[in-house]
């Protein structure tokens, strides 16, 4: 009996761990391109629309482990994509309003 | 042209260089031989051109005040090679220190002082009937131990008066986008601290500013555009806006001229003025004749700084004429010099945020230098007064009052310096971009209103980047100590390294996307090539082909 409940307790952990382990298959890292604004359906210019940030990185596990050289590189990093992100949002909000205006 | 030209004139041919061109032609009015050699700093082409062609006179223009040791070593190769004729050079710096030029380059026999087309005629007789030519009126020469200077000759009261620059050397139709420079008035009545053009024509004691007729300068157009194909017209004008309302009719007399020859639509042009010349009215008026971008003199955003440089504006201004350009969907560039002489971290910060204000939603690039104390300038005498002027009279310097400035100029300089100034930097090739994405005339554009957008984040993007590693960079070295700034520089190193990784990014699509509008073999996209430091070609196009 001991044993049957050890077992029992013991493929329940194993699953457990497993799925704490999991790790999802390949699937999209970042956000794909915006759509063409200008218009729907194939459109040569719609591969100049800039994708999303290719940086990927996940945010360091611990930034108290993090160099101040290290915590600077990471800071002027985001502020970068602040800057791209910030530039491509006034581009689509200048192209949404024509849209609204028709 | 004379297969054996009496004078050969020698300069950079950036935008057709019109100051030789006016030269060559009223010399060859006056019934001389002349030709034009590209200037290069590999001497042996122009050494076998004058030993083959053997020239009276060899008459070099000198442009930029920094490029005179390399004009010296040129000149003498030209002397040890034998060549006896008269050499003689010109141009804004060898006007106003021609006792300098003649001291270090010994070998230059004469220096024509100011606008020259009356005095090089002068010489060229002088020379031709074996007088003296030391009598000639405006002209530096050396007089045994010493540097003589005649006195000046007044001005050229009509600028009509002068034949057209002469372009018959210049192939436009190899040009991708065949554009020709025009000149259409001398001089400029502000009196920017800055700036040479106002003592260079005040010298003569002339009008501050000579406005050729609105017809003549049509003509010229006309000719260039039905005779040579040319449809595109920058004019280098000093300030082609200057001089209140009489100027902006003269302006819009000129657009309304091409209107009546049917040009409209059919030529663009681009003028240079001040940001208050800017008027809504005037401009919608140029607009119709062809003007497609303008490029003003903002210069600084700080109301001390704009004080300190006599601009006689104030930042409001400058924001005014923006959005007036913006509204009006026109192109334009402007010169800004982050730091001057009498800068404080204060005013640095301003003219940050004016730029982020003014450009950061990428219209235009944002592009700047700091001031420099060029020969004739009010600022360089300031300067020399205060005891503050250093370096050589060629590459004149200076400190900050603050020195935690200068390590943050020398940062900027090392940080910026490719991407401001060279022809393969983000801004040279934004510019070229923008201007051609925006470029008034149907036929050549091809852009879509959405590759106009496309093309204006990238700037933004560009400026924004540039925006935040300036503020980075002030941030720190104002907070650090100076002793710990000397010691510790790797914050700085780091932020620069940023800023270039940045650069290299944006450029990649930059070229991506200016390819792929140009339809052009994606095997080119990969690399902006160098061509130097004076490209004779303002396209990126141009760049890339030659």
């Amino acid at each position: 009996m001991p044993n049957t409940d050890l077992e029992s307790i013991a493929q329940r952990l194993d699953r457990i761990e497993q799925l704490l382990t999991h790790r999802p298959g390949p699937g999209p890292i970042v956000d794909p391109g915006p759509e063409d604004t200008v218009r729907s359906g194939a459109h040569a210019s719609a591969v100049h629309l800039p994708s999303l940030p290719h940086r990927g990185d996940p945010p360091p596990s611990d930034i108290a482990r993090l160099s101040r050289q290290e915590v600077q590189d990471q800071l002027h990093q985001v502020n970068a994509e602040v800057v791209r992100l910030q530039s491509l949002g006034k581009m689509l909000n200048e192209r949404l309003g024509q849209l609204k205006e028709g | 042209m004379s297969a054996s030209p009496s004078i050969l004139l020698v300069g950079f041919q950036d935008q057709d260089n019109l100051g030789l061109r006016y030269l060559m032609s009223a010399v060859r009015q006056a019934g001389f031989g002349a030709a034009i050699a590209t200037y290069q700093s590999n001497p042996a082409p122009l050494v076998a051109r004058v030993l083959r062609e053997r020239p009276e006179v060899v008459g070099f223009s000198l442009i930029f005040q920094y490029m005179a040791p390399d004009f010296g070593r040129v000149i003498r190769a030209l002397r040890d090679a034998g060549v006896t004729a008269h050499i003689t050079m010109g141009g804004h710096y060898p006007s106003f220190d021609y006792a300098e030029v003649l001291r270090r380059i010994p070998e230059v026999d004469s220096i024509v002082r100011f606008e020259g087309e009356l005095t090089l005629i002068e010489l060229m007789r002088k020379i031709a009937a074996g007088d003296d030519w030391r009598t000639v009126q405006g002209l530096a020469y050396h007089d045994e131990d010493r540097c003589a200077a005649n006195p000046l000759r007044p001005s050229v009261k009509d600028l009509d008066s002068l034949p057209w620059p002469d372009r018959e050397d210049v192939d436009y139709s190899v040009q991708d986008l065949p554009t020709a420079s025009m000149l259409g008035s001398r001089g400029c009545p502000w009196d920017c601290s800055f700036c040479s053009i106002r003592p260079f024509y005040e010298a003569q004691e002339g009008p501050l500013r000579r406005l050729r007729r609105p017809e003549e300068v049509v003509a010229e157009m006309v000719a260039l555009y039905r005779e040579r194909g040319v449809p595109v017209f920058l004019f280098q004008d000093d300030d082609f806006l200057g001089g209140g309302k009489r100027a902006r009719d003269w302006a819009c007399a000129i657009a309304d001229g091409l209107v009546v020859e049917g040009l409209a639509g059919k030529v663009a042009f681009k003028v240079s003025c001040r940001s208050d010349e800017i008027h809504e009215d005037c401009m919608q008026r140029m607009i119709a004749g062809g003007l497609t971008h303008v490029y003003m003199g903002v210069e600084n955003g700080d109301p001390q700084g704009l004080l300190n440089m006599s601009k006689r504006i104030k930042p409001e201004q400058h924001l005014r004429a923006g959005k007036i350009l913006k509204g009006l969907g026109l192109s334009f560039d402007f010169g800004f010099m982050l730091l001057d002489p009498y800068s404080t971290f204060g005013m640095v910060r301003n003219n940050i945020d004016f730029l982020e204000e003014f450009v950061g939603d990428g219209w235009s690039v944002a592009s700047f230098c700091r001031m420099l104390p060029y020969a004739g300038t009010p600022v360089k005498a300031k300067l020399e007064s205060e005891g503050r002027l250093l370096g050589t009279p060629f590459e004149p310097d200076y400190r900050f009052l603050d020195p935690k400035l200068d390590l943050f100029y020398d940062w900027m300089l090392e940080t910026f310096h490719t991407r401001n100034f060279t022809s393969r930097g983000l801004c040279h090739v934004l510019k070229s971009l923008l201007f051609e994405a925006r470029l008034r005339l149907p036929e050549r554009s091809g852009c879509t209103d959405f590759e106009r957008s496309y093309a204006k984040h990238l700037t933004a993007v560009a400026n924004g980047l540039a925006v935040y590693t300036l503020r980075a960079a002030i941030d720190h070295i104002e907070e650090t100590p100076l002793q710990d700034l000397q010691r510790d520089r790797g914050f700085l190193r780091q932020l620069a390294l940023h800023e270039q990784e940045e650069e290299s990014r944006l450029m990649r699509e930059v070229a991506d996307f200016y390819w792929s509008v140009r339809q052009r073999p994606r095997d080119r996209v990969e690399e902006v090539p160098d061509v130097g430091g004076f490209d004779k070609s303002w396209t990126l196009a141009e760049s890339l082909a030659s």
